[in-house]
């Protein structure tokens, strides 16, 4: 059964969902909040209508792929049409005359099409990669943004370091390449094909496997980071087995983030989902973490879990 | 005086009547040219999901091919894989990857037949109200030809009296009475005749402006029907492909996958059915539909009488009789239909 929002709770459910990670304010491990409030805003019927209708949900209170594919291929359709192919206002009005539900469906299309022409929405997955350092050695960093089975939007970043290699005279060479990675004559990083195909087939492995994977094409990997914008909490949805029940009784959209690095001093959780954090492969160490923004009736109940598993759970007030 | 003219709206002109004419035959026109469009996009649409379709169904070979490697457990091929798991590990493709492209095709363009739906949808609505347009024309005709045809009688009545001797007046008067009487008889007349022109072009206008629109409304619901029934089947294997293909290494995965896209079989046989539907509409429909709206333009131009110069008092007397009877007989007619309702 998949969960559906009625139409007249869309607005405030996309709107809460907007205030929230706004609130929170996502880093660069995270995906990009331009992106992601941009996909909150083009869903919302203020915009598009009924047009993307039905607002359907993943189990963890996002917005379900289905109903965020549907945007992509409006998105799509959009960036085909001249905005001079728009339908004009008096056929929209036309269509509102005869047929008021047909008119709006009419209507959210030429809106929602004239703000996706302008606007880049977070995509359902990519990669891409830039430039972290050219000297010593050269580092780039790898960004795969991605849609994750449970409809959280999920960035993994991976910061890749050339292996150092002796050059004819004994001292080190450098190339422009670290793996399928490399960069091109105006400083771009370009990937391989194969690289999407990579994070995909291991883009729901544990951390340390998909450390595994990439140490295996790109070689050294200084540091590795999985990062969530879900669940989003609120009544109608389930919470999972041995999360206090009080935590659903208002609005709590979650970030979660889950990185190994050489660069981290010693191993910690501050997620009370996820209390212990075992040491990273090799050198690297852990560090969980956990940020919620949630109604103020629930900053208490959510302040005594993070306290009682032993954990500093950031709680904003929405 | 005649109180007919004051009641009824205004006659047309004969100018009034060809421009109504070649407005409604250039409507009718523009009508069948969209719909030959329309009809075309559905089929082009129509046959662009089904080979979509059919290139999604080919990724279940792969799947099968990824099942057999993984079934086979003896210890040459667990070498292998551990060997070419490390040789190709940036060639080797992801199911969920070729998957979600194609799911992402195949909903593009469901999202295009949606528009093209709502497209179907207003066309159809315009020449529904056109329909409607052409009966309220032809309700609105016959009844300001009845009220000439009464005040044509009336006129009749009184000059036949004025001829007869009634009446008062001195010799002179009686002259400029039938005079006025005379000049208002033809008048109305030809009032008369305008309006039943007018009448038998709305009446001969609805044949083809209820083909056109039967023909979308036939459009619009087979492709209504058809993207609901293709939607449910695509969106579901989508649904399933996202949440399973991010680990489409693993075999309960891949066995999932498979019955997912198994689902496909539904929509790709809706689709098929639905592209031969939308070939007889193309073989059938559009050239009948042709044909109907060529004949309304040759039909009608019989319709004005040759010259209403002609109209003599006695076939004026006669069309007005004629005129009243027939309507009568036609609000007799419907009572009766409404007794047997």
């Amino acid at each position: 059964m998949i969960p559906t929002l009625p139409q007249d709770r869309v607005s405030g459910y996309l709107r809460a969902m907007g205030t929230a990670l706004d609130r929170l304010g996502p880093n660069e491990d995270f995906v990009p909040l331009t992106e992601s409030l941009a996909v909150l805003h083009a869903l919302s019927p203020g915009l598009s209508g009924p047009l993307l209708a039905p607002a359907e949900l993943s189990p963890v209170g996002m917005p379900a792929f289905a109903w965020i594919s549907r945007l992509y291929s409006e998105q799509v359709l959009a960036l085909k049409t001249e905005p001079s192919g728009d339908t004009p206002q008096a056929d929209i009005d036309r269509a509102l005359a005869l047929d008021p539900e047909l008119g709006a469906r009419v209507a959210g299309r030429r809106n929602l099409h004239r703000f996706l022409r302008d606007q880049s929405l977070l995509p359902s997955r990519r990669v891409f990669g830039a430039l972290k350092r050219r000297k010593p050695v050269l580092e780039l960093r790898l960004y795969f943004d991605h849609v994750d089975a449970l409809g959280r939007w999920v960035r993994v970043v991976a910061d890749l370091r050339e292996a150092p290699r002796a050059g004819l005279s004994g001292g080190l060479s450098r190339s422009h390449r670290v793996g399928p990675a490399s960069l091109d004559r105006n400083g771009q990083v370009v990937l391989e094909s194969g690289v999407l195909d990579l994070f995909m087939r291991h883009a729901a492995v544990p951390l340390d496997a998909l450390h595994a994977q990439l140490t295996e094409a790109f070689g050294e990997l200084t540091r590795l980071s999985r990062s969530a914008v879900g669940p989003f909490w609120f009544p109608s949805i389930a919470l999972p087995p041995g999360i206090p029940a009080d935590l659903g009784q208002g609005l709590a959209l979650h970030l979660s983030t889950e990185c190994i690095a050489l660069d981290i001093a010693a191993s910690s959780s501050q997620d009370p989902m996820h209390p212990k954090a075992e040491t990273g492969p090799g050198d690297m160490e852990r560090y969980v973490g956990r940020r919620v923004a949630c109604s103020s009736s629930l900053v208490d109940p959510y302040s005594e879990w993070s306290q009682v598993l032993g954990t500093r759970l950031e709680i904003l007030a929405i | 005086m005649v109180m007919s003219t004051r009641t009824r709206g205004p006659a047309p002109s004969q100018a009034d009547l060809q421009k109504r004419r070649e407005e409604i035959h250039k409507r009718h026109q523009d009508a069948l040219s969209k719909v030959e469009e329309l009809v075309k996009t559905q089929d082009a649409l129509g046959k662009a999901l089904d080979s979509e379709l059919s290139v999604f169904k080919q990724h279940e070979q792969t799947l099968h091919e990824l099942e057999a490697t993984q079934a086979d457990d003896s210890m040459l091929a667990s070498l292998m894989r551990r060997f070419t798991a490390r040789r190709v590990i940036l060639g080797r493709k992801s199911v969920a990857e070729g998957l979600l492209k194609q799911y992402e095709l195949a909903s593009l363009r469901l999202r295009q037949a949606t528009a093209f739906s709502d497209e179907l949808r207003l066309t159809a609505l315009e020449l529904q109200e056109q329909v409607d347009a052409l009966h309220q024309q032809r309700v609105q005709s016959a009844g300001n030809q009845r009220l000439c045809a009464e005040g044509v009688l009336q006129i009749e009545e009184e000059l036949e009296g004025l001829e007869g001797g009634e009446g008062n007046y001195t010799e002179g008067e009686r002259a400029r009475r039938v005079d006025q009487l005379t000049f208002e008889l033809r008048n109305e007349s030809l009032n008369m005749e305008l309006f039943r022109v007018a009448e038998q072009l709305a009446v001969d206008s609805l044949n083809p402006s209820r083909a056109l629109r039967d023909t979308v409304l036939e459009l619009h619901e087979g492709m209504a029907g058809y993207v609901m029934n293709a939607s449910g089947a695509v969106d579901n294997a989508g649904r399933r492909i996202q949440a399973l293909g991010m680990a489409a290494d693993a075999p309960m995965v891949v066995a999932e996958l498979q019955e997912s896209l198994s689902a496909l079989g539904t929509a790709m046989e809706v689709t098929q059915t639905y592209v031969e539907q939308t070939q007889a509409l193309l073989t059938e429909v559009l050239p009948d539909l042709s044909k109907r709206v060529k004949l309304e333009v040759e039909g009608r131009n019989l319709l004005l009488t040759d010259s209403v110069d002609k109209l003599t008092r006695e076939k004026a007397k006669a069309q007005a009789d004629r005129n009243l009877r027939v309507q009568a007989e036609a609000e007799v007619e419907k009572w009766m239909e409404e007794d047997e309702g």
